[in-house]
């Protein structure tokens, strides 16, 4: 009984029994005394054989009760993280504005020494006409 | 062939360098004081510029006429650069920068000499746009360099000249007066 065991068990771990002599292996070990390993071994995989398949119930999305505050907290914050955004880039564009009319500020005044003690800004306009500038018709009133 | 090829790639490259020569001169006045504490510094960059033309097309529709001027220009202007110091000999610094300016490149707009102060204006034009317009200043008092870059008329540089009322700007004159 032992050696058909043993000769059953070489057989099962190269992988080539049949389900009938599987079959018997389990019963031989049954009756057989020793070989604890091999019947914890064949116990455990009946036991995982024995376990069927249960539906896990999901909890659905939804039905939970702050389903809905939960929803409206996450609403909220991205409400807040838009506002909050918009806000910085407008502060940021007008540091910007500011910026330019400070460097704007200074040409200004600079240019307004030039004019109020020369005047010659009034041609500037006339540069880029030329021909506006010998109006004879003006000329001659 | 390949050494025409060579030669054209050579004339480009001259080309090129001898285009970025006419910045170059401001650039190595400003790096040159770049780290002088008297000196304080400052760069307006393209994207700055984008979003001060946005933050006053976002004041409204209702703009007035100056207040358009205005937001086309800065659509217009690429880069200002300001180097800036008080309680220094702004003439030394003046008479420094017109040596380092390359004068065949500008051209003067206005010159204002008096025996306290000297204030120029000066453009660079290409192609009938004027491509950059650069103000100095130099009193016993202090100095500026300004560089604007851009694309823009001597219309443009009248709004420049003549407005006075530009958004922000009076309170901006308020706010600097109150600081004196």
């Amino acid at each position: 009984m032992k050696s058909n065991i043993n000769k059953l068990l070489e057989k099962y771990w190269e992988g080539e029994t049949s389900s009938a002599e599987e079959e018997e292996l389990r019963n031989l070990l049954s009756k057989a005394e020793g070989f604890e390993e091999e019947k914890s071994f064949f116990g455990d995989i009946k036991k995982f054989s024995q376990v069927k398949n249960e539906k896990i119930q999901l909890p659905r999305l939804g039905s939970g009760r702050y389903f809905w505050i939960k929803i409206a907290a996450v609403l909220l914050f991205f409400l807040i993280a838009t506002t909050a955004i918009q806000r910085y880039q407008v502060s940021k564009a007008e540091e910007a504005y500011l910026a330019v009319m400070e460097a704007f500020t200074l040409i200004n005044d600079n240019m307004q020494k030039g004019t109020s003690q020369l005047e010659a800004m009034e041609e500037f306009r006339f540069l880029n006409t030329s021909h506006d500038m010998f109006n004879l018709k003006e000329l001659q009133k | 062939m390949n050494l025409k090829k060579y030669f054209a790639s050579i004339i480009f490259c001259l080309a090129i360098t001898g285009v970025q020569a006419q910045d170059d001169a401001i650039i190595k006045f400003f790096s040159k004081y770049m780290e002088d504490d008297r000196f304080s510094r400052v760069y307006i960059s393209p994207k700055m510029m984008q979003m001060a033309g946005g933050f006053l097309k976002s004041e409204g529709e209702n703009l007035k006429k100056d207040e358009k001027d205005l937001g086309e220009l800065i659509t217009k202007v690429r880069g200002i650069r300001i180097l800036s110091a008080d309680k220094v000999n702004g003439k030394g610094f003046y008479k420094e920068a017109m040596a380092t300016l390359n004068r065949n490149k500008y051209e003067d707009l206005m010159d204002v000499q008096d025996k306290d102060s000297s204030v120029k204006f000066m453009v660079r034009e290409e192609g009938g746009l004027v491509k950059e317009l650069l103000m100095i200043t130099g009193s016993a008092e202090g100095f500026t360099l300004l560089s604007m870059l851009g694309n823009f008329t001597y219309q443009d540089l009248n709004i420049l000249a003549e407005n006075t009322n530009m958004p922000g700007m009076k309170e901006y004159k308020n706010g600097t007066d109150k600081n004196k």
